[in-house]
């Protein structure tokens, strides 16, 4: 190659990868934020809560972060039945570890996800809050998948997981 | 005479002589479109690896290392990643693929191709150790134990290991001291694994690999990366040969003795002016026998072509090139080819020095033949041990005689271990002022060099000693 070429091809390659990097650190990669791999959870039987103030407010997004009590319900109206039913999922055994969860609904609605066991080995555990985030929004074990590339097993193992939990329903 | 010297015809005395090419422009435009041409190819390589690392990057590759844990599985991503581009660049360049042959020529070829060899092995042993040991310590196992768990639990890491242990076998067959011990057909079988090895690692990256699995982008990169080598490599290396040679049904006409140790092969068939052969070309011949079909050699043409006939002229080195040497009329052959560089579109100068040594006189006599030139433009010289035994020797003087070209004939051995002279009269001359009196234009003249490696190094140093610049010496190497 002439050096002119070989200038050109070090300087494209200098921009790319600087770029690259960049990119890489600013972004929200769900699957290879290296996270810690989560211990299994206290396991929950079914129960059946009554509750007393069904909230009515309606929120543009669900948070992030699955919490112990059901916060919020997307749909205005109707008020939905005021019990909150949860089940566990049976554990699903993976490649890269086991996956169990609990949903919790309130009425028809998903109200919370919680992971009773999230294995999932070089990282990959970073995808379940993102996957939990998405079947909240989704409200079944059906959505679009393709952002959650690198973690396609974790993804495939959670969808079984939620399946089967949303089945005892 | 022995019953197959009486198979053998005596060449003609007078061998037909084509017309010589039509003068063309010798402009440095030439060389600059070739400069451009082979800097796109080689920054489209350059660029694939660059494509292939940014995407790396872009997923936070290198981002996301905080541990020893995250270290290992980025070198266990970027090492796979690598390495499987690499692999690729280097099945394109044994393709035989004739847009990288015009470039670069079959030697340069390989030799990039063989220089490949080991980074690519430490690349992916890099991973292997990488991978494993990322999730041993993600499961606190042992090495050796988290492999058997791998190995268990997914299944396309056993067919990945076997590739891997392939992998190692044809490079470990391929370095020096192991190419010495074995037969070449002995290693040719081994080095065919190399396919295998390719083909059984592509299920672990589309299923498992972080980088490629579930990501659209990346797979339509590396799905129709392999897809554009498989094609090159089905269509020129296997089916375009086969096609070719039967539909121009190539068959040997006759093998006529040209000297003690080498024959000229004729090859007949319809149409061959369709392969645009030019001289000092090669083609790889493989002689549809029971016994030879899978044995494939390259020979250079030693006449330049006509429409029905292509004539090699071949020496015995002692292995199948001695079976060649028996091979009988109306046996089919298959060519593939023409390949090779060492041809007039490498001229750049009016004047041409035509140098062989040996058996490497075939691709210089059909230069000789063909080469646009004046009389007094071109001189050949020509080295042999005996004169009365050389191949060609006749009909490299009629070619001269007809054309008008200066000719020595360098008869005898070595006038001492580092020359490529024989002794004679002036022996206290180095080997280029030798060489300034044979061919005073050889600063100004396009040298072409056929013979073996050493021969064909001292001859190179001797004229960028007398001043040839390097990019007008052209070689032909067949040391591979």
């Amino acid at each position: 190659m002439r050096k002119s070429s070989q200038v050109l091809m070090g300087a494209v390659s200098l921009v790319a990868v600087t770029a690259g990097f960049q990119a890489g650190a600013n972004a929200k990669s769900p699957s290879f934020t290296p996270g810690p791999i989560q211990t299994p959870g206290p396991t929950t039987q079914p129960t059946i809560t009554p509750t007393t103030t069904p909230t009515t407010t309606p929120t543009g997004k669900p948070t992030k972060k699955p919490t112990g009590k059901p916060t919020k319900t997307p749909t205005p109206t109707p008020p939905p039945p005021s019990t909150t039913v949860s089940h566990e999922s049976s554990p699903v055994y993976y490649r890269f570890g086991t996956v169990q969860l609990t949903v919790t609904k309130q009425g028809s609605q998903i109200t919370n996800i919680v992971m009773n066991q999230a294995g999932a080995s070089a990282g990959r555990a970073a995808a379940f809050p993102y996957l939990i985030q998405l079947a909240e929004q989704a409200q079944s074990a059906s959505f679009d998948t393709s952002m959650m590339g690198g973690a396609t097993y974790s993804t495939n193992a959670f969808l079984q997981a939620l399946g089967d939990a949303l089945s005892q329903f | 005479m022995t019953p197959l010297e009486s198979q053998l015809e005596q060449g003609p005395a007078v061998y037909p002589l084509v017309e010589p090419n039509p003068k063309t422009a010798l402009s440095p435009s030439r060389w600059i479109k070739l400069n451009r041409s082979q800097d796109f190819v080689e920054g489209i390589g350059w660029l694939s690896l660059v494509w292939v690392v940014f995407t790396f990057l872009v997923d936070g590759g290198a981002s996301q290392i905080v541990d020893l844990h995250t270290a290992l599985g980025s070198i266990d991503r970027i090492s796979a990643l690598v390495a499987t581009d690499l692999l690729l660049i280097q099945l394109l360049l044994v393709a035989r693929v004739p847009w990288l042959d015009k470039l670069y020529g079959h030697d340069r070829a390989t030799l990039t191709h063989k220089k490949l060899g080991k980074p690519v092995l430490y690349l992916i042993i890099a991973h292997f150790v990488c991978a494993v040991w990322a999730y041993a310590i993600a499961d606190t196992k042992t090495l050796v134990d988290e492999f058997l768990i791998m190995l268990n639990t997914i299944s396309d890491l056993v067919l990945a290991s076997i590739a891997f242990v392939l992998m190692i076998i044809v490079v470990v067959t391929s370095i020096k001291i192991a190419r010495k011990k074995l037969s070449y057909e002995a290693w040719y079988l081994v080095h065919l694994l190399g396919y295998g090895s390719v083909m059984f690692a592509i299920p672990h990256q589309i299923s498992t690999g972080i980088d490629i699995a579930g990501k659209p982008l990346a797979q339509t990169f590396w799905i129709s990366a392999y897809l554009f080598v498989a094609l090159n490599i089905l269509w020129f290396r296997l089916l375009s040969p086969i096609v070719f040679s039967a539909s121009h049904n190539l068959q040997i006409a006759k093998v006529v003795r040209e000297s003690s140790d080498s024959v000229s092969l004729y090859v007949k068939g319809n149409n061959l002016k369709n392969f645009n052969t030019q001289s000092g070309q090669f083609f790889i011949l493989r002689v549809i026998t029971p016994t030879q079909w899978w044995r494939a050699h390259p020979f250079s043409i030693s006449a330049a072509p006509t429409d029905n006939q292509i004539r090699f002229t071949i020496g015995n080195r002692g292995d199948d090139t001695g079976l060649l040497q028996h091979a009988k009329p109306n046996t089919r052959v298959i060519l593939e080819g023409p390949y090779g560089v060492f041809t007039e579109d490498r001229r750049t100068k009016d004047h041409v020095i035509l140098i062989a040594a040996g058996i490497g006189a075939p691709p210089i006599r059909a230069l000789a033949e063909s080469i646009a030139a004046k009389p007094g433009e071109v001189t050949i010289i020509y080295r042999v041990r005996d004169k009365s035994d050389a191949p060609l020797i006749e009909e490299l003087n009629q070619i001269a005689k007809k054309r008008g070209f200066y000719i020595h004939i360098l008869e005898g051995s070595r006038r001492h271990p580092k020359s490529w002279l024989p002794k004679s009269g002036n022996d206290h001359f180095a080997d280029d002022r030798v060489l300034q009196s044979l061919a005073p234009k050889v600063a100004k003249a396009d040298v072409y060099i056929c013979g073996p490696a050493a021969f064909t190094h001292a001859v190179s140093n001797s004229l960028l000693k007398a001043g040839t610049p390097a990019n007008q010496i052209h070689a032909e190497e067949f040391a591979w």
